[in-house]
């Protein structure tokens, strides 16, 4: 019925825009070795500026006029592979690309380089293909998506080391990190110096900052759009590494050649395993360490159907004989990729992601306690794309996401005495149906245009609490289990136009509007791991955010080199922040910390990206302000946000000397963060305590910091498949102590004197890692 | 459970991993001026003693001296009832002011304490802070 009904949709519209008469050529583009789908493959017919994108998928479409036509496959680091083609009927085509150091001789390399950037719709969204972040010094040798992600334009550092990133002045929170459009509530590591991205199991990243699709939402800043290999459908495959830190292992294959394939992934560091070495009992005694496994099955039931099943689990263990803390991060994606039509891909999804920490004694210890806290969601998603013309591209769907969060159970023994506690729980409800298109108007001209409406419901069993305005509690309204007793709706309008001078000059404009119901209480830049995210309700109304942004993109040296400018206008209203000293842990009435207001983010992003055979650099900067204006923080007057670095830089150069040898380096240097410091002192029964006059009212020094990297790779011989390379990295080369924290000490000699005393984590960290596949 | 607080092991074992990895050092900040404050310690308690109230001022952060004493201040503690408590500035010890005679305070009383002839930002000008009451709870403190 469904397929009968959209049919006959397609049809009617199909009529409208006169495209009768006119052939799809379709199909998938794969890597030749492995059989991976490329996403954002550039698919186009020669000698014209007809083309189109492979989808997240890797499928494409186009509807042509009968007739002969040159089509040319390109895709990064990819030799580009052009077809011949009659299309006189609806064309199946799958082809696949060959990585350029395995260059076949049947592959013509295009001397065409691709344009996406110049030509695309997108402003403020960066592709990063892993093997790009590969190339980039990683810290402890441990390549990390997320630290790649931090060196790009608009990508703010919330802390030294940290896996957190504020896009455009927008908080940790407020970035929707996907992992197989899987939600990922924590995507730190101990304490955040490693995300939870095993880059063996990530095929390809992609960061939206402004101009967020209308398929995605439910956050302000952007959307960090994470998809994992599918696994080697030609051959069995291995991969791995061997670190200072953490060893990995990947295995991947076909089950059944070409059809089903499968990939499992796992990594563990081995920090505790140092700490054994320790005389001291305190230290040889913990258990330190954690731990990513990745696994994804991939069915191609024909050329209609897919089916994929992809999960990550991952855990933090923090442990020794008197207490210990766990958490980490559980997802699962289904998804059934169906083609209704060569024209009409859809895509539907359930998913399920999982987050918890416990902290606590042994059980049966003497002063045993348990303090749990866990947050699920399940979601359903219908997504279908419609190909009717060239020219024109519709996107459209609907999803249904159920939020249970558990802020906090503890259970504490004492003697004979058990205790209980447990903090309101929450439920929600989001839902809503998109719809988007992309259209090109002649030459030049091409326009997206989308608009989500998304509802919000809170779903009891809860209790509400009623403040004044003093924030004191003054009634309370119990909800039953199940209950809708709260709703909230809108509509989120995003558009983009690209007008293109040539081929390698054009200009971008974009609006988007945001929506953001679920948030994280969270007052400390760095983030631990006991975070707790609360929903929207009665006394909490959903985050605005509405943002403008303009670029101009131009491509130099016959496209080697993409240089661009954009700058953005945000808005961001019903905004949150947490009054002076706020108990946000384990308070039921945490709603009552919070105060709400405004803030504007507001910069220019300049990028400028060169990139040959052996050489890839690029520099990245960016020049913004963030400011916060709430009427009950700071006495009313406007303050930075806690991210708001006006200047930050980075710079990144990798070069491969030689087929064996290769270098990189990178620099960054950003405004120190705004930091609240006294302005005086007072004393009371002889402690020194300090005066405050303002939030974030200073600024630390600021941050710089070098690394750098060499790669060996072994000599490769003819039939061996054993690949290895040797790499050495230095983190902060130049042992640059950049301010972590900033205490304040009284002299214990003189108790009239007081000094400030700076915590920096790290001097020079080499590493050495040793990475293989086969 | 108030010796294991959950929060405070949680802190424990994230300071105990950062130690291993962090440093500290001493640096040089430079920090704000901001204008003097009247700085008012005292206490109400139910015990029965003079009572004391010690005024000083806000100094610059890293003034690194002893807190500035607020000399020559009129101050009076008085509660409901008939008696008031003018109190007295110590000769030795300037900014601390006594009340005359040993009293006890007593819970659910209110206290005001009034402190006037008091030139704080140094303008030449005495001003006087109204009293603010304070109601004593159990525990006695005002």
């Amino acid at each position: 019925m469904l397929r009968s009904c959209l049919m006959l949709l397609a049809l009617c519209v199909s009529t409208l825009l006169g495209a009768q008469g006119n052939f799809t050529l379709s199909g998938y583009v794969r890597d030749a070795a492995t059989g991976e789908e490329l996403i954002g493959a550039a698919v186009s017919i020669l000698n014209t500026s007809t083309g189109t994108i492979a989808n997240e998928y890797g499928y494409y479409a186009l509807s042509l006029e009968p007739g002969f036509y040159t089509v040319v496959y390109s895709y990064l680091g990819h030799g580009s592979v052009s077809e011949a083609i009659r299309l006189d009927k609806d064309i199946t085509l799958n082809v696949e690309l060959s990585e350029q150091s395995l260059e076949l001789e049947e592959v013509t390399i295009s001397a065409e380089r691709p344009n996406a950037n110049v030509s695309n719709l997108e402003t403020g969204s960066t592709r990063l293909p892993i093997q790009t972040i590969r190339k980039i010094p990683a810290f402890l040798g441990e390549v990390d998506v997320i630290k790649a992600i931090q060196l790009l334009p608009g990508v703010q550092v919330t802390s030294e080391g940290s896996s957190g990133f504020s896009v455009r002045g927008g908080g940790r929170d407020q970035n929707l990190i996907l992992l197989d459009e899987a939600t990922v509530y924590n995507a730190s590591h101990l304490i955040g110096f490693f995300s939870i991205f095993n880059n063996d199991a990530i095929k390809d990243v992609k960061l939206y900052k402004g101009d967020i699709p209308a398929s995605a939402g439910g956050r302000l800043a952007s959307l960090l759009d994470v998809r994992m290999k599918e696994g080697n459908r030609k051959q069995f495959a291995a991969s791995g590494g061997i670190g200072t830190i953490a060893s990995r292992l990947t295995l991947e294959g076909p089950i059944v050649s070409d059809k089903v394939s499968f990939l499992v992934a796992a990594r563990r560091t081995y920090a505790d395993l140092f700490l054994k070495l320790s005389r001291d009992e305190n230290i040889n005694q913990n258990r330190l360490y954690f731990i990513d496994l990745n696994g994804k099955i991939n069915y191609i039931v024909n050329d209609r159907n897919r089916v994929y099943f992809s999960s990550y689990y991952g855990r933090d263990v923090f442990a020794n004989d008197f207490a210990g803390l766990y958490f980490g991060n559980r997802t699962f994606t289904l998804r059934w990729n169906h083609l209704f039509s060569q024209k009409l891909f859809s895509n539907f999804t359930l998913v399920n992601s999982h987050y918890f920490y416990d902290l606590g004694t042994p059980e049966g210890s003497s002063q045993y306690f348990n303090w749990m806290s866990m947050l699920d969601d399940y979601g359903a998603k219908g997504d279908f794309t419609w190909y009717p013309s060239p020219e024109h591209t519709f996107r459209f769907g609907a999803w249904a996401t159920y939020h249970a969060i558990k802020p906090g159970e503890i259970e504490a023994e004492q003697g004979d005495i058990t205790m209980t506690s447990v903090l309101p729980v929450n439920y929600s409800l989001d839902n809503g149906v998109y719809f988007s298109g992309e259209s090109v108007l002649g030459e030049k001209f091409s326009l997206r245009y989308g608009l989500r409406y998304s509802m919000f419901h809170n779903v009891g069993e809860s209790t509400v609490y009623e403040y004044n305005e003093d924030y004191q509690v003054t009634d309370s309204i119990q909800y039953g289990s199940g209950e809708f007793f709260n709703f909230y709706h809108g509509l989120e309008p995003r558009f983009a136009a690209n007008y293109s001078f040539s081929d390698k000059q054009s200009i971008k404009a974009s609006y988007a509007r945001t929506r953001q119901y679920i948030q994280l209480a969270s007052n400390s830049s760095a983030g631990t791991p006991l975070e707790i995210w609360f929903p929207s309700s009665p006394n909490v109304k959903p985050q605005l955010s509405d943002q403008v942004s303009l670029g101009y993109f131009q491509n130099f040296l016959d496209h080697a080199l993409e240089a661009s400018v954009e700058v953005y206008y945000k808005k961001m209203s019903n905004s949150i922040d947490f009054r002076d000293h706020a108990q946000l842990l384990l308070n039921p009435r945490l709603e009552g910390e919070i105060r709400v207001g405004e803030a504007t983010s507001y910069g220019a992003e300049l990028y400028v990206k060169y990139e040959q055979e052996d050489f890839t650099g690029w520099i990245s900067y960016t020049l913004s302000r963030t400011i916060r204006d709430f009427p009950e923080i700071n006495e009313g007057n406007p303050y930075p946000a806690p991210y708001d670095k006006p200047h930050d830089l980075a710079l990144v150069l990798t070069y491969d000397i030689s087929p064996r040898w290769s270098v990189a380096a990178n620099w960054i240097y950003s405004s120190g963060i705004p930091y609240t410091l006294p302005s005086g002192r007072y004393v009371v029964a002889g402690n020194i305590l300090p005066l405050y006059t303002g939030r974030n009212e200073y600024r630390l020094p600021a941050y710089h910091r070098l690394d750098l990297s060499v790669t060996l790779r072994g000599k490769q011989k003819p039939g061996r498949r054993w690949r290895g390379e040797w790499n050495l990295s230095a983190y902060n080369a130049y042992a640059r102590k950049n301010i972590w924290t900033l205490n304040f000490v009284q002299d214990a000699a003189n108790p009239e004197e007081t000094y400030a005393e700076m915590t920096y984590l790290f001097s020079i960290v080499p590493a050495i890692t040793y990475n293989f596949k086969f | 459970m108030s010796r294991l607080h959950p929060y405070r092991i949680a802190a424990l074992f994230l300071l105990a991993w950062l130690l291993m990895v962090s440093c500290t050092e001493r640096i040089d900040i430079e920090l704000d001026s901001t204008y003097r404050r009247l700085v008012v310690q005292g206490a109400v308690t139910s015990d029965s003693v003079r009572h004391r109230v010690f005024l000083s001022t806000t100094s610059d952060y890293f003034s690194n001296m002893a807190s500035p004493r607020v000399s020559g201040a009129q101050v009076e503690l008085s509660f409901e009832g008939p008696e008031d408590h003018p109190c007295r500035e110590n000769p030795l010890f300037p900014g601390l002011y006594e009340t005359p005679v040993a009293f006890r305070g007593e819970v659910g009383t209110t206290y005001v304490l009034d402190i006037s002839q008091v030139d704080v930002d140094e303008d030449g000008q005495k001003r006087g802070i109204p009293g603010r009451k304070h109601h004593a709870g159990r525990g006695g403190a005002g």
